[in-house]
């Protein structure tokens, strides 16, 4: 039996990117945690629980940073978390293989005012290196708890946890004298005459020197909050004092890393220097000319494996289609009606498969992708690719999403996750449509072939062009419509050595995947299922007594302009349920389909059967060249599918930002469509 | 004193000065290089961000970054 939780206790977990936190906090919540939103934020935010000794523990992932600045809207959620945070203790994670770096974060901490438990992590490969490491003394020379861990160790946590129950009574904080002492030295009596200007009592969680250095530092952030919060004329007095120092960012952090010396001095024993050599592997991974093909090696290798995992799912819908087509077959025969035995076997029952595909393949790409971060092989990508892809203002990750989109756009939906920054992450989902997946080319490889023969492979080309276009103006358009702007962020970034994967940390990653994209996928995909259900329906398998045969003759002098017959209108908007179901609906839009009552069956793909040379004439009488080209391009260029929606929804945690992004591929697929359509009027 | 961008591969410099916005600065600093601190050059080629290694850590840094990092040979 549980003991009942008496107490509740918050922790704040915190460190520099690559140390190790998500293992930790992998390994102190196992599956008790969940993933929201950040407040207003496009942010992810990851709590999670756990009983020690009958207290609740509820503990939040912080989102990795290198310093206490607020240079990214990651860095300030975890500023303004430490600002105001009423936490029991923040753990902040040092890597002790690099502990001088990695303890500049902490060093931004001395004289903010929450408890401190330091976890020294990667001990292991330290030890490996050569470095002694003297914990007890970094210890007394810090004041506060440091629980050297290896994540991976039972033994590690235990410890761990105990320390932290002390901690939480005790609430430590990090000696101020040293140094403010150094900051003394290098401001003068400055320093002090701006902490006389500040409230006494800090503001928030902050001290008032460490509102002073930042605000030495020239942190905009903070200059803003202290105007805020102090009368007119201090502020006066604190402006006038700071103009005289353009330096103070260089000053302020060589203080900080004369206080890790100071820190560290004794403590630690290092080998005489030497780089790790680098590997083989290693070699070839930031090689400037041979990085690129492993890339895609590695990224076709990962699409193969999520394939893989997808086709098992395949099986599956396979016989469950057979056998719902069998029971949708007794049904009928059983007297019920028509239209029930349609929804079921035409919308519900095929809704449901792509979901169970979808999740299969998402499992199969997060894996992948988790892997190849995990063990420390995404930042070299990021490397190789960055000259190509800042050119479409994205970070040098984006192109492994934008890889795996060529396969299926839900795999690169998903594998957008790799990129840290939510703002790099959103460009990549919405530029990432763009891409064509291989489910593109059955209707356009057939339209374009079948109305301008050999001909076509200018049809794809151009295609190719627009697309590449595109995506330029589509990073560029949606890069406006986010939260503070990054700026001029040229690549800097840490390659982190390569380590042996933590499989406990990658299926915890792969499940919380399944988790978010599951239930997004299961109520978009049914909606928009159900929805081209009801429109296209028929109880004669004629499509001119549906209402979206309605709709189309509708909507036909406004597609007229964009070149698209009522038909081609209908299956712009079925294509947006799925690109490889477009085809069947095609087939049946111009009278060489049969086998299905509604539209929504053609996504049982098999279930549709075309009269082929039917299908070729149909289309060849009752469209024309232009108008052909122009439904290539609003094809291509359309909302992908309904499960890239939901992918998109699921990683963006947004249905309002997915909508919009939905609905800019719906306008600018038409408007290409119309650009195209008015340009081959001339040509033809 | 040369801009970190120029160097040879697999030399050492010392950082003695950075210029750019406080924005710049912190993150430079904040990633291991601050004034005095000693870099090796590990991969400088044409068209392609500098690898550089300091304080126990691979970084990257794109040629226009690295412009305004001035270093001297140690």
């Amino acid at each position: 039996m549980q003991a009942v939780a008496q107490k509740n206790i918050t922790i704040g977990l915190m460190g520099q990117p690559n140390t190790g936190k998500s293992t930790l906090f992998n390994g102190l919540t196992g599956s008790r945690q969940h993933v929201g939103n950040w407040a207003g934020k496009t942010v992810e935010q990851k709590q999670g629980e756990f009983t020690y000794h009958n207290t609740t523990y509820k503990i939040v992932d912080l989102p990795g940073t290198y310093s206490l600045a607020a240079n990214s809207e990651e860095e300030l959620i975890t500023r303004n978390y430490v600002y105001s945070s009423k936490s029991d203790a923040i753990v902040v994670m040092i890597d002790a293989s690099q502990l001088e770096r990695s303890m500049y974060l902490l060093s931004d901490f001395i004289g903010v005012r929450v408890p401190l438990v330091v976890v020294p992590t990667m001990i292991d490969v330290a030890e490996k290196n050569g470095k002694k490491i003297d914990y007890k003394k970094l210890e007394q020379r810090l004041g506060v708890p440091v629980v050297p861990i290896v994540a991976t160790q039972k033994d590690g946590i235990t410890r761990f946890l105990s320390r932290l129950e002390t901690a939480t009574r005790d609430k430590k904080y990090i000696g101020t004298d040293f140094i403010t002492q150094k900051y003394r030295e290098n401001f003068g009596a400055d320093f002090d005459k701006v902490i006389t200007a500040l409230p006494k009592s800090g503001i928030g969680n902050y001290s008032s020197p460490w509102i002073a250095a930042k605000l030495f530092e020239g942190d905009d952030n903070i200059k803003t909050l202290v105007k805020e919060k102090s009368d007119g004329s201090s502020w006066k007095t604190v402006e006038s004092i700071l103009n005289s120092y353009s330096d103070g960012a260089i000053i302020g952090a060589n203080c900080k890393y004369e206080w890790i010396d100071h820190v560290l001095a004794n403590a630690v024993q290092v080998p005489p220097k030497k780089r790790q050599k680098k590997s083989g592997f290693d070699r070839i991974a930031i090689h400037p000319i041979w990085g690129k093909p492993l890339a895609i090696i590695l990224v076709l290798l990962g699409f193969i494996v999520s394939i893989i995992v997808a086709l098992i799912a395949k099986v599956i819908t396979e016989v469950i289609t057979t056998l719902a087509a069998q029971a949708g077959a007794a049904l009928l025969a059983a007297g019920t009606a028509p239209f029930l035995v349609s929804l079921i076997v035409e919308a519900l029952v095929p809704g449901l498969l792509m979901v169970m595909y979808m999740v299969a393949f998402v499992s199969g790409v997060s894996f992948v992708f988790g892997l190849m971060e995990d063990v420390g092989y995404m930042a070299r990508v990021a490397y190789v690719f960055d000259n190509l892809m800042s050119k479409l203002g994205l970070h040098g990750k984006s192109v492994m999403p934008f890889l795996m989109s060529f396969g299926c756009t839900i795999g690169g939906v998903s594998g957008a996750r790799v990129i840290d920054s939510s703002r790099q992450r959103l460009i990549t989902i919405a530029t990432s449509w763009a891409v064509p997946c291989a489910g593109t080319w059955g209707v356009v490889g057939l339209m374009s072939s079948l109305f301008f023969g050999v001909n076509a492979v200018w049809v794809i080309i151009s295609l190719f062009a627009v697309a590449i276009l595109h995506m330029k103006f589509t990073s560029w358009f949606f890069e406006r419509g986010l939260p503070q702007q990054e700026g001029e962020a040229g690549l800097i970034m840490e390659l982190p050595p390569y380590h042996k994967p933590n499989w406990k940390t990658i299926f915890t990653y792969v499940w919380s995947r399944i988790k978010g994209v599951a239930s997004k996928a299961l109520s978009v995909i049914m909606v928009v299922a159900i929805a081209i259900w009801l429109l296209s329906y028929t109880s004669t398998g004629n499509i001119e007594n549906s209402a979206i045969y309605a709709v189309g003759k509708f909507l036909e002098p406004v597609g007229s302009i964009f070149g698209l017959s009522w038909q081609l209108v209908i299956a712009f908007i079925v294509a947006a349920m799925g690109k490889e179901a477009a085809l069947g609906a095609i087939a049946v839009l111009f009278g060489a389909g049969t086998g299905v009552s509604s539209l929504a069956g053609t996504l049982v793909t098999s279930s549709v059967a075309i009269n082929q040379t039917g299908f070729e004439a149909a289309l060849l009488s009752a469209v024309q060249a232009p108008q052909a080209l122009a439904f290539i391009f609003a094809f291509f260029f359309n909302v992908p599918c309904m499960a890239a929606v939901a992918a998109s929804a699921s990683e963006s945690q947004s249905y309002k930002w997915t909508l919009k992004v939905a609905a800019y591929y719906f306008i600018t697929a038409l408007v290409l469509a119309g650009v195209v359509y008015w340009i081959a009027l001339l040509i033809f | 004193m040369d801009s970190l961008s120029q160097q040879k591969e697999d030399k050492s410099y010392e950082v003695k000065k950075l210029n750019g916005t406080p924005r710049f600065i912190s993150r430079i600093t904040s990633i291991g290089l601050s004034i005095g601190t000693v870099v090796e050059v590990v991969q400088n080629k044409r068209k392609s961000p500098l690898l550089i290694y300091a304080r126990d850590t691979m970084i990257a840094i794109s040629k226009k970054e690295a412009a305004n990092i001035f270093v001297e040979e140690v």
